[in-house]
């Protein structure tokens, strides 16, 4: 009888080793092709893209960082077209524990809902994320939403699992959610972005404030307008920042480190296109800032034209990284994706036959620019660049996709590039993931399989290793379909260490 | 006869590019026939090089000299050498896959006017005739008229250069072609799509030699949503037609007429009948017919339903790989040593049902096969379908040809089996069915590269084909001899690559490949 209780005890020892093992089971950052970003079951699994990421260092523990990733979703029974996704275990990998649709909310008595166009953004210093989409209702806008980490973490407020729209409210509206640039209808502007003064709270006005930039354009208005918030939430009227051009797109926000806002984007008329740049000064939330009018980065000539390719239009979505140096100026670098050759077949529109990456930067605040460099000048097609610089090291890391290893220009590898601190030199183009992943499916309008990656560097402290998280879509990760096994795109994410 | 092909001929430039198939080609020897991805078989210079998209293959074995094979091919060209986007391509000088000559087909003139070539040019050998034949779309103005038109080309004439010049056709292909008519001529009510032909090899009897038409004939009914399919039979020397007939019956949706012609000189056509009116079933239709001697028509017999599919294949996506499918039946027939005759048929099929795999998906087929099915008693009944490949992922664009001097049925097809990953690199299979079986051996790998289908044509043009176009060509004969015969596969790759504003990009081209045997 000892010997059999014995055997028993032992076997429920393996049984719990098993489990244990099993529930220890890590989803590496940095392999190969980095880690499929959600939790969808494999079978008729539907595309996630686009998605962008940012993340608090070590907030779980040593080494084990706090990840936030949003981006579209077209599963049906999410909250909305949008999703998020959030890794919050105990073991320093790129398991997500949690995700979900952002969830409706009401505006003046009306519900609006989510319809994807996502941004992500850490505030390590006041411990949260903010998180912002596009809304659709009876007034459309952007939908910011504010995240402490101690709500991330708790597992009532955001139970494990795939979440219910009520799960979802309970885990994002702790702070009431609000409605920027409301419009009548569905947002009617293009790419929003948002951005977080990290300065600690007392460090001066505007610290931990919260900005928007968005353009908008109807039948009457057309401009880039900027909106301040506070750290929680009230939120003041939006400017514009723009120039009265004739058009107006791609706008995206930073803070620099001494809590001034720039915003770039992109304006101009029929004939000439120009990237821009504006500084603004904080006046603290919900009041505006007071902006500079914008100076002309690039007068941009290779402008998107046709993709030859579906999967390789260079998107014109320039991006901005601001760096303080040791005497206390900033270096502002900013990329952009620009079509190195374009071909005009007799007849036909222009075609973008190889797409680049082009860099340029700025020391005195954006009033005068570098000439643009490529950042890989391998043949191929270089494209949806992002870049971020860590603040705590000033290392710069410019993400991107590549075609260079596929002869037929199809298939990508994300790739990056980086600048050390007090350089503007940018280093050899580093290979990030390993498989050339031809990104095809059917899903070709409402997720652009590469226009964007995300992108986000952080570390801890000087002389300590850093990390950067590359969001990106992709298709190495496959669905089953009627019991078949085929590609599926899945918004994805892969970690370096620098 | 006009043509707009460039006079200069540029050296073409062949980039061959590493292996990515894990199998290993049973192709023989190191022809250029045989080359990881075939042969280009277009004379097209790179610069600003345009699509072209294989359609149909032939050939006449050891016609061009010893162990020389006189080939013609034809594709969708996007050049418009006349005026058209359609061409055809001869191998005659070397036994290597390469094109000697090429250009635009002919305009065809009759009392009703001066019919232009409009596309999808399809062509068929006739060894007992020693020539070949074309048959395409025609188009006619003042007043509008479409027409299927024929055009002979007999061996000699081919092979002679001052008739038929080396190189791209730059003043008209006429010489090239002996004898052309139109038939089944309608007005602009009555689209014509999708041309076939088959020749009648018998040289006694009624009907021998007789040259055999079916097209896909669009009605205004229901929005030209309405089809059927018509068949015309024309004299082998003159192409003097008979009146079209109506032989898909009552079939409101009858596309991809596929004629075939037995050695016993019955004619013999496959179809698809689409049914999405009344949302049933695709039914895949058989129909017989008995000479009567061109230019009388022929008599048909009523449809048969071959085999019925819940899946509906008209235009949906082949798994991930963004191309299209049809189901577009093809039928051969092998003469048994008993004098019967066994009919074969093969088309792509899904082998579940549908799926929408996003919201911009309109529909998927999940796995995609190509099917086999036979006959022992000319059509009235037929066997199970029986898959050519129990490979993984995405087999399609099936071919079905016997060659007669060995009775081996060839069955060409692309696979994506060997893109284990990502399943979207196609290769090019050909199985085949051993004389007196019905079962499908081990498949053949003929192109052991594999490319990216899902580029973009540098230089977009009118109605181009997207991707890999919708079909291979298939052409299989030999002297009878263990060795010496050959499959022939025209296909579409993008594997040569053209030269647009200095930078070398994907082009889609016609290919050609063989399985010698």
């Amino acid at each position: 009888m000892k010997s059999l209780t014995t055997f028993a005890l032992v076997m429920v020892a393996h049984m719990l080793l098993l489990t244990a093992s099993i529930s220890a089971a890590t989803v590496p950052c940095s392999g190969p092709n980095g880690a499929r970003f959600n939790l969808e079951p494999r079978a008729n699994a539907l595309p996630q893209g686009s998605g962008a990421v940012d993340f608090l260092p070590n907030r779980l523990g040593a080494g084990d960082d706090l990840i936030v990733e949003v981006g579209n979703d077209s599963r049906p029974r999410l909250a909305g077209l949008d999703g998020y996704y959030v890794h919050r275990s105990s073991a320093a990998d790129c398991s997500v524990q949690f995700e979900g649709g952002l969830p409706n909310f009401t505006v003046q008595g009306n519900e609006v809902e989510g319809f994807g166009g996502t941004a992500v953004a850490a505030d390590p210093a006041r411990d949260a994320f903010f998180v912002a989409d596009a809304r659709l209702g009876q007034t459309g806008g952007v939908g910011l939403f504010r995240a402490s980490v101690s709500t991330l973490l708790d597992t009532k407020a955001c139970p494990n699992g795939t979440h219910t729209a009520a799960k979802s409210t309970s885990c994002w509206t702790v702070t009431p959610p609000v409605l920027l640039f409301p419009v009548p209808g569905a947002f009617a502007g293009g790419l929003f972005s948002i951005a977080v003064d990290e300065r600690p709270t007392s460090a001066g006005t505007g610290a931990g404030d919260v900005y928007a930039v968005t353009e908008i354009a109807d039948n009457t208005v057309n401009n880039v307008s900027l909106a301040a918030c506070t750290n929680t939430l009230n939120c003041g009227p939006a400017i514009v920042i723009s120039a009265k051009e004739n058009f107006q797109s791609s706008s995206y926000v930073r803070v620099r480190p001494d809590g001034v806002i720039t915003v770039n984007y992109v304006g101009g008329n029929a004939s000439s296109t120009d990237i821009k740049f504006v500084t603004c000064t904080p006046k603290g939330a919900p009041n505006p800032p007071v902006c500079t009018a914008p100076t002309v980065v690039q007068n941009v000539t290779g402008a998107a034209p046709n993709p030859l390719d579906i999967n390789l239009q260079p998107f014109l979505l320039p991006k901005h990284a601001i760096r303080a140096e040791a005497g206390g100026t900033f270096t502002v670098f900013l990329v952009y994706d620009n079509c190195q050759n374009t071909f005009a077949p007799p007849g036909s529109n222009a075609e973008c036959l190889n797409a680049e990456v082009l860099l340029t930067t700025s020391t005195d605040n954006g009033k005068t620019w570098s000439t643009p460099i490529s950042v890989d000048t391998a043949a191929g097609n270089h494209l949806a660049s992002n870049i971020t610089t860590d603040p705590v090291t000033g290392f710069t890391q410019i993400a991107y996709y590549s075609s260079e290893g596929d002869p037929f220009q199809h298939a990508v590898q994300v790739f990056r590039n980086q600048i050390n601190p007090g350089s503007t030199v940018l280093g050899t183009p580093q290979m990030v993931t390993q498989t050339l992943d031809p990104l095809d499916g059917t899903e070709t309008t409402l997720i652009p399989n590469i226009s964007f990656l995300g992108a986000a560097a952080r570390g801890t402290s000087a002389g300590v290793t850093s990390r950067l998280y590359v969001s990106f879509t992709s298709s190495t990760v496959a669905g089953t379909y009627e019991g078949f096994s085929a590609p599926d795109l899945n918004n994805s994410i892969t970690q370096v260490s620098f | 006869m006009k043509t707009h092909a460039h006079v200069s001929h540029l050296a073409i430039l062949v980039l061959l590019f590493p292996l990515h198939a894990a199998a290993s080609s049973n192709a023989a020897g190191s022809s250029p026939c045989t080359a990881p991805n075939g042969s280009i078989f277009n004379l097209e210079p790179r610069p600003n090089a345009v699509t072209q998209a294989a359609l149909s293959v032939a050939f006449l074995p050891n016609r061009a000299g010893a162990d020389l094979d006189l080939v013609v091919a034809t594709a969708t060209d996007q050049r418009g050498l006349s005026d058209s986007p359609e061409a055809f391509y001869v191998q005659r000088s070397t036994e290597n896959c390469a094109a000697d000559l090429e250009g635009g087909l002919p305009s065809i003139s009759n009392a009703m006017g001066l019919f232009m070539p409009l596309g999808t040019p399809i062509v068929v050998a006739d060894p007992a005739h020693d020539g070949f034949f074309i048959a395409d779309l025609r188009f006619a103005s003042s007043p509008d008229l479409n027409g299927v038109g024929i055009i002979k080309a007999t061996s000699a004439n081919l092979l002679n250069a001052t008739n038929c010049p080396t190189g791209t056709q730059t003043t008209g292909s006429a010489g090239c072609f002996t004898t052309g008519s139109v038939s089944n001529i309608t007005g602009v009510n009555n689209f014509l799509i999708e041309p076939n032909l088959a020749v009648d090899q018998r040289t006694s009897g009624t009907g021998a030699g007789d040259v055999y038409t079916v097209v896909t004939e669009t009605l205004s009914k229901n929005d030209f949503g309405d089809t059927s399919i018509s068949l015309t039979a024309c004299r082998n020397a003159d192409l003097n037609c008979s009146n079209n007939i109506l032989i898909s019956g009552t079939d409101a949706e009858a596309k991809f007429g596929w004629v075939q012609v037995r050695p016993d000189g019955v004619i013999t056509v496959s179809y698809v009948n689409l049914n999405s009116l009344t949302p049933t079933s695709e039914e895949v239709k058989f129909v017989t017919c008995t000479p009567n001697g061109a230019p009388n028509a022929p008599t048909c017999s009523a449809p048969v339903v071959v085999t019925k599919e819940a899946a509906a294949l008209f235009n949906k996506f082949i798994g991930q790989t963004r191309l299209t499918d049809f189901t577009m039946p093809k039928h051969t027939h092998r003469l048994e040593n008993n004098g019967t005759v066994t009919t074969f048929l093969s088309y792509d099929r899904c082998e579940v049902k549908l799926l929408k795999l996003s919201r911009a998906d309109t529909s998927t087929c999940p796995k995609t096969d190509v099917v086999v099915a036979s006959s022992t008693d000319g059509g009235k009944t037929w066997s199970p379908i029986a898959k050519v490949s129990n490979s993984p992922f995405q087999q399609f664009f099936s071919a079905i040809a016997t060659d007669t001097s060995t009775d081996t049925v060839n069955i060409a097809y692309y696979s994506t089996e060997n893109d284990v990953t990502f399943q979207t690199r196609p290769q090019v299979f050909l199985a085949q069915i051993a004389p007196g079986t019905t079962s499908v051996g081990t498949p053949h790998l003929l192109t052991s590269a594999s490319i990216y289908a899902n580029t973009t044509a540098a230089i977009p043009t009118q109605l181009e084909p997207v991707g890999l176009g919708d079909r291979i060509g298939l052409a299989a004969a030999g002297t009878g001899t263990a060795g010496q015969s050959h499959a022939y596969v025209g296909f579409t790759w993008n594997s040569v690559f053209g030269t647009y504003g200095g930078v070398s990009l994907p082009d889609m081209n016609n290919h050609l490949t063989f399985l010698q045997y």
